[in-house]
């Protein structure tokens, strides 16, 4: 396993071509392509792409949440610098012991569906306080309280003994997201991972969402990873982009640069299929679909939708152009 | 639910005894110390020469009274002869149940947790042959070898005959040692089902996302398995116990016969040979009264278990 | 198919059942002992290099006794299965295709029988019919047909929710044709599935019938009757009256098992858990 002494000065996780395959009737099917991504201190990165690209199985390979006998992940290095000592770990070799410890107590998740996020037949209460315990040995059960109410107002749910005595199928799609936002900080933790989440609510209610999470971000000095197939909303909390396509980052930019002047041509679509911000959050018309994980062996995957697309793009895969704070991945862009 | 499945067991019961040939009354004919004015007597009391279904009608208004009627045979009340048989049955499988209870959750759990490595195929293997392998031929081996070559445990009834004299403690312990090799092999069927249920109702809630997401919130695997998977995976186990009910009962007919154990299903057994209607007909009643009864018990329990159809 | 032959369950179940098929239509042609012939000076006798498998009570070649009574079990099976799909398999198409009043008719006869400890049921129908080895076919097949009747419905529903057979109907496509040429094909393979599982229990179902005294009636060599036997001489360590003729049962509601379950694994991806 490599070692790292140092980082970049205000980096705090670094994801260092991490490939991830699941498998499937007896076949491994790649999903991701040695993606690199890095996330600096209080920071908000947005990674877009369409449905299917790979985002939620980054998500989870972040903190090694995919299964054994589901998929792996490998080849890369996830370093993440710890909040007590400033040492730097690599979760993607870290035993099980201290994975646990970064798990929800460093790096949360808040997952694509509120409606799976919590156990059916547990009540809140129970599932707070066992997710604070395991971080917490030996808590005074005033702080726990303290804490949790405190959180689920910040999150806007009042008033919070009703909500803890309730079990998950009592709560609306939109309440239950807020309380997994609250669960996800519950532990004080440096990264929050979101997984589009807003996409299965509807637009009133996931504007509200974004409000929170915003001021969660403040509040809490987050560090921030939000995924969404919706640039809009990235548009509207990111500091950069990640632009993923079929696994692989095509691009990587600045957000006030990349909403001017994108530069990959995939993104340049993405961009301009954009519906008005506050409609309902679907891309609208690319020509073509988003292909299969592990269809396309050999060149650029996005050569067969893209109008520049030439012979050198089926045969060569485009490597990363770098320029200042942008990469791009395209024989034919800038 | 309850009233109309009772009704049509009742129905089956009287009326497929009633179609077939030999009434009870030819049995007794054969026998040379009965008098002819004994079997007139008889066929008058019980009306069995009235119609089928006039004979059915003053039979369940005296079932829905608990009046079973009389024994052909010793001419005891029917309600008398089950209630001094019933509670060896309801020892004999409440103490299986435990046993298949307390052994199904480990192996269950056991094999989620281990699935596809070596320990699960061992169990898997042990699963299958538990419910492929004739219980009751178990039965007879476990009665030779404990019971006849090493002599360690008895092999029929519930009490030794020195029962009476023993001391409180003794008497427990008898009854216990008796109650082993019918209790164990009442329990393989149960067993072999109950831990594959588990296992599978395991191995798909540990799938679902809300696993993961407790995963991610750096919650240890175990208590994934034994709390969150568990709660879960217990809720459909409370259905499968109405299922599994029936089978007890029936088998309770096969592992009474062989070990003499002097409960329902062995009075069943005893009744049926000698073709003694009101015994069999009060016994029938009585199974299934006792399977409606666990069905309904799984019922509540599911409710109580389940908060999304508490709150429904 | 030839999936069905590279499942290791289904290869191995056909395998002992195909070997159990072979023995009982052969074996007592080539074996030199007859499963009814007496010899009171050599009864109770172990195995031995004479009698393989030992002898019973009357001095009968155990090892003849156990080859004829495979005769007799897989008989029973085969038979009893048969009647459970000629009641079953109609009773859930109908169920299923027609719902409404017939589907509640159905589908409450099937609770009352699931409720009704089978045992005891099919001990007493035999007990007052006698017992034969008809009756026990009868028997075993009139009291097994409602998990059959479960599955064959709710394929029936699932099938018929499937958008081109709703076009169909929609069509003016004839009912009993649609029920024949589209349904009917696809409740194949749970049928099998249960058909296999169902020869199996049917087995064990005889071997018990037997073995209380209400099945194939001695001295006809059937399972059962041997165990019976054992049961009784049980304080001389009679242990070969157990152990082969219980074999047997094994080995054969194992093979059905092994059958049905392989069948499951392929034909059924979902793996449809039994209820
Ligand atoms: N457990 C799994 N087993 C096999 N394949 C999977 C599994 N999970 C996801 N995949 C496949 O991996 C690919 C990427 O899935 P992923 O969930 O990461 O996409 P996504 O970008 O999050 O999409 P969405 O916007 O729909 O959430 C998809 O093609 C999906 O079918
Ligand atoms: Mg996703």
């Amino acid at each position: 396993m490599s070692e790292k002494q140092s980082m970049p000065s205000g980096c705090i996780l670094e994801g260092e071509k991490l490939s991830a395959e699941y498998f499937s009737a007896g076949k491994n099917i790649p999903v991701l392509k040695e993606v690199d991504i890095s996330l600096k201190e209080r920071e908000c990165i947005g990674i877009a792409g369409e449905s299917g690209c790979g985002k939620s199985t980054l998500a989870l390979s972040l903190l090694r949440l995919i299964d054994e006998d589901e998929g792996r992940v490998f080849g890369g290095n996830i370093f993440f610098r710890e909040k007590k000592h400033e040492e730097i770990i690599n979760i993607a070799a870290v035993d099980k012991h201290r994975l646990l410890k970064v798990r929800g107590k460093e790096i949360s998740l808040v997952t694509q569906d509120p409606y799976t996020s919590f156990n059916p037949v547990i009540k809140l209460y129970r599932q707070f306080r066992e997710a604070y315990s395991v971080h917490n040995p030996g808590f005074e059960e005033k702080d726990f309280f303290l804490r949790v109410s405190s959180l689920l107002e910040s999150v806007n749910l009042y008033p919070p003994e009703k909500i803890l005595q309730s079990y998950p199928h009592q709560l609306s799609g939109g309440m239950l997201q807020r309380a997994s936002l609250a669960m996800a900080l519950l532990n004080e933790p440096r990264i929050l991972i979101a997984d589009e989440p807003t996409s299965s609510l509807d637009v009133t209610i996931q504007k509200k969402i974004m409000e929170t999470l915003k001021n969660l971000r403040s509040l809490y000095n987050l560090s921030i990873i939000f995924i969404s197939h919706d640039l809009n909303l990235i548009s509207e909390i990111a500091d950069r982009v990640y632009v993923l396509y079929a696994g692989k980052v095509v691009e990587t930019a600045p957000s006030a640069e990349f909403f001017k002047d994108p530069y990959h041509p995939y993104s340049a679509v993405l961009l301009k299929s954009l519906p008005k911000l506050g409609a309902r959050g679907r891309i609208a018309s690319i020509p073509g679909r988003a292909p299969q994980p592990g269809a396309i062996k050999k060149g650029c995957a996005f050569a067969p939708r893209c109008s520049y697309a030439d012979g050198e793009c089926f045969r060569n895969e485009p490597p990363l152009t770098r320029s200042g704070e942008r990469e791009w991945a395209c024989l034919k862009g800038k | 639910m309850m009233i109309p499945v009772l009704f049509g067991i009742t129905v089956i019961t009287f009326f497929i005894m009633h179609l077939t040939p030999g009434s009870p009354v030819d049995g007794l004919m054969m026998s040379p110390d009965v008098d002819a004015g004994a079997i007139i007597r008889l066929r008058d009391a019980y009306g069995l020469d009235r119609p089928l279904h006039i004979q059915y009608f003053s039979w369940i208004s005296r079932v829905a009274t608990l009046n079973f009627g009389s024994s052909f045979r010793d001419g005891r009340k029917v309600t008398m002869k089950i209630a001094e048989r019933l509670p060896a049955t309801i020892l004999l499988n409440v103490v299986s149940l435990f046993l298949i209870f307390s052994l199904a959750v480990p192996i269950g759990i056991i094999s989620a947790v281990k699935h596809n490595k070596a320990i699960d195929k061992i169990l898997a293997v042990c699963v299958f042959a538990g419910y492929s392998v004739p219980s009751f031929v178990v039965a007879l081996i476990l009665m030779m070898y404990f019971g006849v070559e090493l002599g360690w445990l008895p092999v029929s009834g519930m009490v030794s005959i020195n029962y009476e004299f023993l001391t409180f403690w003794g008497k427990v312990f008898d009854i216990a040692s008796h109650l082993i090799l019918p209790a164990v092999s009442t329990a393989i069927g149960g067993l072999a089902f109950l831990s594959r249920y588990l296992r599978s109702s395991m191995l798909e809630v540990i799938k679902q996302d809300y696993i993961k997401a407790a995963r991610a919130r750096g919650i240890p695997e175990k208590s994934l398995v034994l709390f969150h998977a568990l709660r879960n995976a217990f809720i459909p186990m409370i259905t499968v116990f109405g299922l599994l009910l029936p089978a007890l009962i029936g088998g309770s007919v096969v592992f009474e016969t062989i070990f003499s154990w002097p409960g329902m299903g062995r009075l069943a057994y005893e009744a049926i040979m000698a073709r003694d209607y009101p015994v069999v007909m009060g016994v029938g009643v009585i199974m299934a009264v006792l399977t409606l009864i666990g069905n309904f018990l799984a019922d509540v329990g599911y409710a109580a278990a389940d908060p999304r159809i508490r709150y429904e | 198919m030839e999936k069905l032959l590279k499942n290791k369950m289904v290869l191995s179940g056909l395998l002992i059942v195909f070997f159990f098929i072979l023995v009982s239509v052969f074996a007592p042609y080539v074996y030199r002992h007859s499963p009814l012939e007496q010899n009171i000076s050599h009864r109770l006798r172990a195995p031995c290099s004479r009698y393989i498998m030992g002898t019973d009570d009357l001095g009968r070649d155990v090892m003849a006794r156990v080859i004829a009574g495979s005769r007799i079990s897989l008989s029973v099976g085969f038979v009893s299965v048969g009647i459970a799909l000629l009641i079953g398999v109609p009773l859930g198409l109908i169920a299923g295709f027609y719902g409404k009043g017939a589907d509640r008719v159905i589908m409450r006869i099937v609770d009352i029988m699931l409720c009704f400890p089978t045992i005891f049921l099919i001990l007493m129908v035999i007990a007052f019919l006698g017992p034969s080895i008809y009756n026990v076919m009868m028997v075993i097949g009139l009291t097994s047909w409602p998990g059959l009747t479960r599955y064959v419905r709710a394929e029936t529903l699932s099938v018929r929710r499937r958008e081109y057979i709703q076009s169909a109907e929609m069509m003016g496509i004839k009912k009993h044709r649609i029920l024949f040429v589209h349904i009917l094909p696809n409740t194949i393979a749970p049928v099998i599935i249960s058909a296999a599982l169902g020869v199996g229990s049917a087995i064990l179902a005889e071997s018990i019938l037997s073995f209380l005294g209400l099945g194939v009636q001695p001295p006809a060599p059937s399972w059962g009757n041997i165990l019976t036997l054992g049961k009784e001489y049980i304080s001389h360590n009679t242990w070969w009256l157990l152990v082969f003729p219980g074999t047997a049962i094994l080995m054969t509601v194992v093979a059905f098992n092994l059958i049905g379950e392989g069948l499951r694994d392929v034909l059924d991806p979902r793996r449809r858990k039994e209820k």
